[in-house]
């Protein structure tokens, strides 16, 4: 402590001129501390712990699609060490220090970490703030969930923001609060490496397997964090000038070769050992994500409403639709013996379901041969649902439009299936630009060796005996699963008919693909039905005979060579059958046969189904009488019996809601305009214009009460318009005043009052209330309309009585002295307002 | 005879340059004034209370001076005698007969300083001249002119060596009020003016004794609707049903205030009376007309308080009277 002392002494007449770093060094003391002046050795402590951190920010690009993070880090080092520095140099305590690097979080981390959300990117919003708060403490968690590279949401970039604000802050407090008063050992160095260095393995862990320059970065940090440590080590030895030269020499010399060393061994050996992506430990490997379970119904379901309401109706239009490229719109992959349909995380981790929210890039699929790249541009005609319509599998989606940025939160991808949701859904004028890998399909004699991939799907249950036993029957003598799959299409698609059902149709053909039309399209002497019943038969069929297949509903429009654009219709719709091949992909199969002429005779024809025999019930003596009894028969439509037209209950039920609402809501405030109105007409007609002139004051009253002014109750009128005047401000200065003089002087003064001065006063009287309109906001204005005064004022009058009876109340103790009979109020005997007309 | 606007626009102009030229005197105490310039025209009687040494003394010599008329001074002492106030009847030897000499009530404003100091006798013996502006002596009646009025001061009760006014006393008075302290301006401008030790003394006269007549004539032609006599006996019958008052108002009272809100509203430029008007007066007017139970008095229940508080319960009318 003495020698610290006597270091302070005899720095301090050089303190002022403190620019050099020996100068910085000496001045670290007593004397320093209570300045509250960063030190110079203080200052490259900051700097080491800034560059530490900058690099070990660095890592989090492989989480992220953007520069965003980068910014969000130095933002955060910056509001950290800044507020640290800050909160010293102005004498601040330790929880003030705290509390200004929270304020600095919350004021600077908009344009840092979310400038989306402020305003010019700039200026805080309660959004940008909220956007702060939540990804400091779930932002972490779906940084880790969220397929990389993470776009959305837009608080995740909170996560380096804060991370990096919290390692800047604590870096900087030790720095200027601690190590200024104590002496510097290689441990309290080593102290200050803890907070870069946790940020450094934060970044790993929550990276990706694809390292951000790791070899590069690690030696840069190692070797600044070695030399820093070296250079310290010497200055903290406490030697006299003398020996430290000699010390400085041997220091430096061996410190040059441990960096050396340390970097020649860090870049050679990441670059011959870098261990392979898959062995790199991050944490988002072993978390399974939360996936979304989005409950839509079915699309296959529908399939038939564009085979027959839709059919020649433009749905959407695309441009850069090659020629026999399909859109796909959904997958299904889980069947339950009705439906074909997406499947919930629960039964399948990349069940078809499983949707994750994404930016506007998509993750790719695990399991791809790209194909051809497409890109396309589609825009939204008679088109409304929630899948989006694209080719392949998607890598980009972007939403045209002013609220593009707002609807693209609402997008969700399955990688496994390529489907993407827009959860809002699409609606006719919405655009988009889409680009997809499309799946190369390879020739089926170069996938005789390849096996179906093992791919966990949901289970399908209720797959019919009759399709298990035709996929063995179609599938024939083949081995191999290709040509098992081959078999059974090229069988399905020889012998079957195709037939939407629809009245040009040669032959009927049941909409649904559930287990009995399963079992109908195979027990017919034909196969008849569509891509529907097709794509489902042949997907059961493959998952019977144990391969991983899915149903894939989209449109196939005809692209004629050159052509720029297509307009998608309805009658495009269709669906194949997707089977998994190992490292090939899922490759499509299209069973559904384009023959359409079923022959007639081979309709079948119904059966008769014998009833069981019932006991007759015993005859009546009334029996014959019952049977004379004209009958009349009614013949006519039920539906024509329905007095709403066929229009759903639902419908019904929820008008009615609405209307009942509305007439809850509506018809007091029709009661109380119709009041009013009445009210106005009776005062402004009065027989006598001085009865009408006073009537015009006491509208000006009702009305500025509705306006939410306090009029005064018991008052004169010239007391009521001082009141007034003062509420309304400057402009309605002696406004309202003079109409109560006119209306007094009209009343009072026993004169004749002609009807042109009623007039004038009515008319005083309106631009009084106007000049009262406008001083109050909107939303008075219009509250005003459906306020009764009369309620206010009599409530004011209640509240005026209620004050007298306390005021009197005071003075109950002695109120038997002032009155023989007990007495306590006059107020109701007194009060005997002469006024013809209470409004 | 229904005053016109021009009249009651005259009007109000004199009655400001009264108040104005009061107003030299007594710095600062222009509502006081126009009180007592009411009583005046109204033909009433002022009653100011009040401390000594905050200027009842000056303010009523400044009134008596500004009119152009006889003047006199009664200082009220416990043994004044009523002849020294009203007059005697002595016997002239040379004449052989009684004769009247009059005393310093004759006179157009009469300043009866310190009232409360005389005995409840001789304090009695304004009673009559008060009410009827005659004295009557031996049976013959002697009237003191028009006009004629009594601007008296007392202190307040509490103070030693006072004989508080009898009830019917009191109601004689059209207007008691107090003038109270002057406020930092005021008092700074008289200390500076410290010299001055008769600043009543240099009010000029501006206004004849007959033309204060001729103004008390026309205010009392002043309209009252019948709706606003209405809301005045309101108040009045407040008094008389309200708690912690022995009795109220008496009709004396209330035409009093009628007489008074008359001249009022006149001074206003108004040829009609409001609720304004009698608002204004209620407290003035009726206040001391009023007697508060012991006990409430005891508790510091003041008169204007309990005429502020029935203001307060009575709707003031809106609409002419049927």
């Amino acid at each position: 402590m003495a020698n610290r002392r006597g270091r302070g002494r005899r720095a301090a007449p050089r303190r002022e001129s403190d620019t050099n770093l020996r100068r910085a060094f000496a001045s670290s003391g007593a004397g320093a501390v209570r300045r509250r002046v960063v030190s110079g050795r203080g200052v490259l402590d900051l700097a080491l712990v800034v560059v530490l951190s900058v690099i070990a920010i660095a890592g989090f690009g492989a989480a992220f699609d953007d520069a965003g993070f980068l910014l969000a880090g130095v933002g955060g080092l910056i509001v950290g060490v800044g507020a640290a520095v800050l909160g010293t140099r102005l004498g601040l305590g330790a929880l003030a220090t705290v509390i200004l690097a929270i304020a600095g979080y919350f004021v600077l981390g908009t344009a840092f970490a979310v400038p989306e959300e402020g305003v010019d990117a700039v200026i805080p919003t309660l959004s940008s703030i909220a956007s702060l708060a939540i990804g400091a403490v779930f932002g972490w968690a779906d940084l880790l969930t969220l397929r990389a590279p993470v776009e959305l949401p837009d608080y995740v970039t909170a996560v380096p923001y804060a991370a990096a604000w919290l390692v800047g802050l604590i870096g900087a407090l030790l720095v200027v609060r601690w190590m200024e008063h104590r002496r510097r050992t290689v441990w309290t160095h080593a102290l200050l490496l803890a907070g870069p260095l946790s940020l450094y393995a934060l970044s790993v862990l929550f990276g990706t397997e694809q390292p951000v320059l790791a070899a590069v970065r690690g030696v840069g940090f190692t070797a600044i964090a070695l030399g820093w440590i070296a250079w310290h080590r010497f200055h903290s030895a406490g030697a006299d000038i003398a020996l430290r030269r000699g010390m400085l020499r041997r220091n430096l010399a061996s410190a040059t070769v441990l960096v050396v060393a340390a970097s020649v061994l860090g870049l050679g050996g990441g670059m011959l050992l870098t261990p392979s992506a898959d062995d790199r430990f991050v944490l988002r490997d072993e978390i399974v994500p939360p996936s979304e379970q989005l409950d839509f119904p079915s699309p296959l379901a529908g399939f038939r409403k564009y085979t027959k309401d839709l059919t020649d109706t433009v749905l959407f239009s695309v441009r850069g639709l090659e020629p026999g490229q399909r859109i796909r719109l959904a997958t299904m992959d889980s069947y339950d013996g009705v439906l074909w349909n997406v499947a919930g995380v629960h039964e399948a981790r990349d069940g078809s379901g499983s949707f994750t929210m994404v930016g506007t890039t998509f993750p790719e699929p695990q399991l791809l041969t790209p194909g051809a790249e497409a890109r396309l541009e589609v825009t939204v005609a008679e088109y409304g649902d929630v899948w989006i319509p694209g080719v392949g599998y998607p890598s980009q989606v972007s939403l045209d439009g002013d609220d593009s940025r707002a609807r693209e939160h609402g997008l969700r991808y399955n990688a496994a299936t390529g489907s993407a949701v827009l959860i809002d859904g699409l609606a006719e004028g919405d655009a988009y630009r889409l680009t997809a890998q499309t799946q190369l399909v390879p020739a089926t004699e170069q996938l005789l060796e390849v096996p179906t991939a093992n791919v966990e799907l949901p289970p399908v249950s209720t797959i019919p005996d009759i399709v298990v036993a035709k996929a063995g029957e179609f599938a024939g003598g083949a081995t191999t699963p290709i040509e098992q799959l081959r078999a059974i299409e090229q069988t399905m698609a020889t012998t079957g008919f195709l037939s939407h059902g629809a009245a040009s149709d040669s032959a009927p053909s049941r909409a649904g693909h559930g287990a009995d039309r399963m079992v109908e399209l195979f027990e017919r002497s034909q196969m008849v039905g569509d891509e529907e019943q097709y794509a489902s038969a042949f997907a059961l069929m493959a998952r019977s005979l144990g391969y991983p297949a899915r149903v894939v509903m989209g449109f196939a429009p005809e692209v004629a060579e050159g052509a720029v654009s297509v307009d998608v219709v309805g009658d495009d719709v269709t669906a194949w059958a997707e089977v998994a091949f190992e490292d090939v992909g899922w490759l499509p199969f299209m069973p559904t046969p384009e023959q359409t002429d079923v022959p007639q005779d081979e309709v079948p024809q119904p059966q008769s189904e014998p009833q069981p025999q019932v006991r007759q019930p015993p005859r009546s003596e009334n029996e014959t009488k019952d049977l004379l009894t004209p009958v009349d028969i009614d013949d006519s439509d039920t539906d024509d019996e329905d007095p709403f037209g066929g229009i759903p209950g639902w419908v019904i039920v929820g008008g009615l809601s609405i209307v009942a609402v509305l007439i809850i809501v509506l018809v007091p405030m029709l009661i109380v305009t119709a009041l009013k109105s009445r009210r106005l007409r009776r005062r402004r007609g009065a027989a006598a214009a001085d009865a009408s002139i006073a009537g015009a004051w006491e509208e000006l009253l009702d009305r500025y009460s509705e306006l939410g002014f306090d009029v005064p109750t018991r008052v004169t009128r010239t007391m009521a318009a001082a009141s007034l005047e003062q509420q309304v401000g400057e402009h309605a200065t002696g406004r309202v005043l003079g109409i109560a003089a006119l209306a007094d002087d009209a009343v009072f003064s026993g004169r004749e009052v002609p009807d042109a001065e009623r007039e004038s006063v009515w008319n005083e009287a309106h631009g009084a209330v106007e000049l009262a309109r406008r001083a109050v906001s909107r939303g008075r204005r219009i509250l005003s309309r459906y306020r009764l005064s009369s309620v206010r004022r009599w409530a004011g009058t209640v509240v005026d009585r209620a004050r007298v009876d306390a005021r009197d109340r005071g003075h109950g103790n002695r109120a038997h002295w002032g009155r023989p009979d007990g007495g306590v109020d006059n107020g109701d005997r007194l009060d005997g307002r002469s006024t013809p007309d209470a409004g | 005879m229904a005053v016109t606007q021009e009249q009651a626009d005259w009007f109000a102009d004199a009655f400001g340059k009264l108040v104005d030229n009061v107003d030299q005197a007594i710095l600062g105490k222009r509502h006081v004034i126009e009180l007592v310039v009411t009583a005046l025209l109204s033909s009433g009687h002022v009653l100011l209370e009040d401390f000594p040494g905050t200027g009842k003394t000056v303010l009523a010599k400044a009134l008596a001076h500004t009119i152009d008329g006889s003047n006199s001074r009664i200082q009220f002492t416990p043994d004044l005698l009523p002849s020294d106030v009203t007059g005697v009847t002595v016997y002239d030897q040379a004449q052989g007969r009684f004769e009247f000499h009059k005393g310093p009530i004759f006179a157009s404003i009469v300043l009866a300083d310190e009232i409360n100091r005389a005995s409840p006798k001789t304090q009695s013996a304004l009673l009559e001249v008060m009410e009827e502006s005659v004295v009557t002596i031996d049976g013959v009646g002697h009237p003191v002119g028009s006009p004629f009025m009594v601007i008296a001061t007392q202190n307040p009760v509490e103070q030693a060596g006072t004989y508080s006014l009898p009830e019917a006393q009191l109601d004689r008075f059209l207007i008691k009020t107090s003038l109270g302290y002057p406020d930092h301006d005021t008092a700074v401008t008289l200390l500076l003016d410290s010299s001055n030790r008769a600043r009543a003394d240099k009010i000029s006269p501006i206004i004849a004794a007959e033309s204060i007549t001729a103004m008390a004539a026309l205010a009392s032609d002043v309209h009252v609707d019948g709706s606003v006599a209405g809301y005045l006996n309101q108040i009045v019958h407040g008094t008389r049903e309200a708690d912690d008052v022995v009795l109220g108002v008496s009709m004396r009272g209330a035409l009093a205030l009628a007489r008074a809100t008359k001249t009022w509203a006149i001074a206003h430029g108004r040829t009609y009376v409001t609720p304004d008007d009698v608002r204004a007066l209620a407290a003035p007017v009726l206040a001391h007309r009023m007697i508060i139970d012991p006990e409430a008095d005891f508790a510091g229940v003041k008169a204007d308080a309990v005429i502020e508080r029935i203001l307060l319960g009575i709707e003031p009318p809106a609409y002419r009277a049927a």
